[in-house]
């Protein structure tokens, strides 16, 4: 307590600057417990970084926007925060088939570098905890065509969780 | 006696918004420059060899050509096609007339609903992901319905809008690139008979 009062304003700042950027980062240095969203797009599990998800909510109704790329689905409004629905699948190669919107479908919100985006998921499972030695670089087991888009992969359940790096999909989607 | 006001209340800011189907999707736009029209009025394009050599469209705009109106001053273009949406041409039933300077543009759409009272406050901008994401400028910003909403007058295709359900605005002069806004400016300022006319 008394060493914080120490700290100048700018100090704290720079702290907390600091935190929310080891926050948003997808490299795991330094950290021996992570947590990852487990979801499904296709028949596939993906894991989300659970310290970039803001909410999760029923996909509900989304609204149509013309002239964007196929990967917006829209926008939703989430008790008045207006936010994008993506599909990110494009991305990864997936086959576009239609979400079970009405089911199981989420959309799990996001924060990245500041700007929010809900990712369109076919179905959530859990917040899984992995320990940093369990992670497993993606070029170790993915083809070359997704692998930039993973941070890493992971066993989990005797699958393959692969662990999506959402700053880099979101980069690749909007370029 | 003095007449009395009584308590001055902050006066909402209101705009009047026309709202509209186009290949299935609700849009709306501001009612300050359009209104509504029949579709029997417009004139079929069919231009002769000779007039075709006397003007090309752009691609976009002459895939979206529908016909004129009032004598051949007014164009008529499908909002569908222009919004690049599956297009469905027995759909099409109503026409939007806008103002583009000093001259009338039409939109062909599926249906046209009432004039719908909206506050300010119920309008909210794009998300940055979907703004950047925009090939075209085409939408203004998103409305924000605060109530249920039933519309579609006498017609028997009612629609139900939920509270909290957003439409997009469209912003007309958005669905023309800067090459096509210039052509059409041309194109409209010509005399009335300059392109297709039939003599």
């Amino acid at each position: 307590m008394s060493s914080e009062k120490n700290l100048t304003n700018e100090q704290i700042l720079q702290n907390v600057r600091s935190r929310q950027q080891n926050d948003s980062t997808t490299t795991y240095a330094g950290k021996t417990h992570l947590k990852f969203l487990v979801c499904q797009l296709n028949d596939e599990w993906y894991g989300i970084d659970a310290t970039l998800i803001r909410e999760i909510t029923r996909i509900g109704t989304v609204t149509r926007v013309p002239n964007t790329p196929s990967y917006v689905l829209g926008v939703v409004n989430l008790r008045g925060n207006i936010t994008a629905a993506i599909d990110v699948r494009e991305a990864l190669g997936l086959e576009r088939r239609p979400l079970n919107i009405q089911t199981t479908g989420r959309i799990v919100v996001c924060e990245i570098d500041g700007v929010q985006a809900g990712i369109a998921v076919e179905a959530v499972f859990e917040v899984a905890d992995f320990n940093q030695s369990q992670i497993e670089p993606p070029l170790l087991s993915l083809g070359s065509e997704r692998a930039p888009y993973s941070s890493g992969v992971v066993q989990y359940h005797n699958q393959l969780l692969f662990l999506l790096n959402l700053p880099v999909v979101l980069e690749k989607l909007k370029a | 006696m003095l007449f009395n006001p009584g308590p001055t209340a902050r006066p909402v800011e209101k705009i009047e918004v026309l709202l509209f189907k186009s290949a299935g999707w609700l849009f709306g736009s501001r009612t300050a420059e359009i209104s509504g029209l029949a579709r029997a009025y417009i004139t079929p394009f069919a231009p002769t060899a000779r007039e075709k050599e006397q003007i090309s469209l752009p691609p976009h705009l002459e895939r979206a050509f529908l016909g004129w109106l009032k004598d051949k001053t007014v164009p008529v273009f499908r909002l569908d096609s222009l919004l690049d949406l599956e297009t469905h041409e027995r759909d099409l039933e109503r026409v939007i007339l806008t103002r583009y300077g000093p001259h009338s543009i039409g939109f062909a759409v599926e249906q046209v609903f009432e004039v719908q009272s909206v506050g300010l406050q119920q309008l909210e901008l794009l998300p940055p992901l979907i703004e950047l994401a925009l090939e075209r400028p085409t939408v203004w910003v998103l409305l924000r319905l605060d109530a249920t909403l039933n519309i579609g007058g006498q017609d028997t295709l009612r629609t139900n809008l939920q509270a909290g359900q957003l439409v997009t605005l469209l912003d007309f002069p958005g669905l023309f690139n800067s090459d096509e806004q210039i052509f059409l400016t041309n194109w409209l300022s010509q005399p009335v008979n300059f392109a297709f006319s039939h003599k």
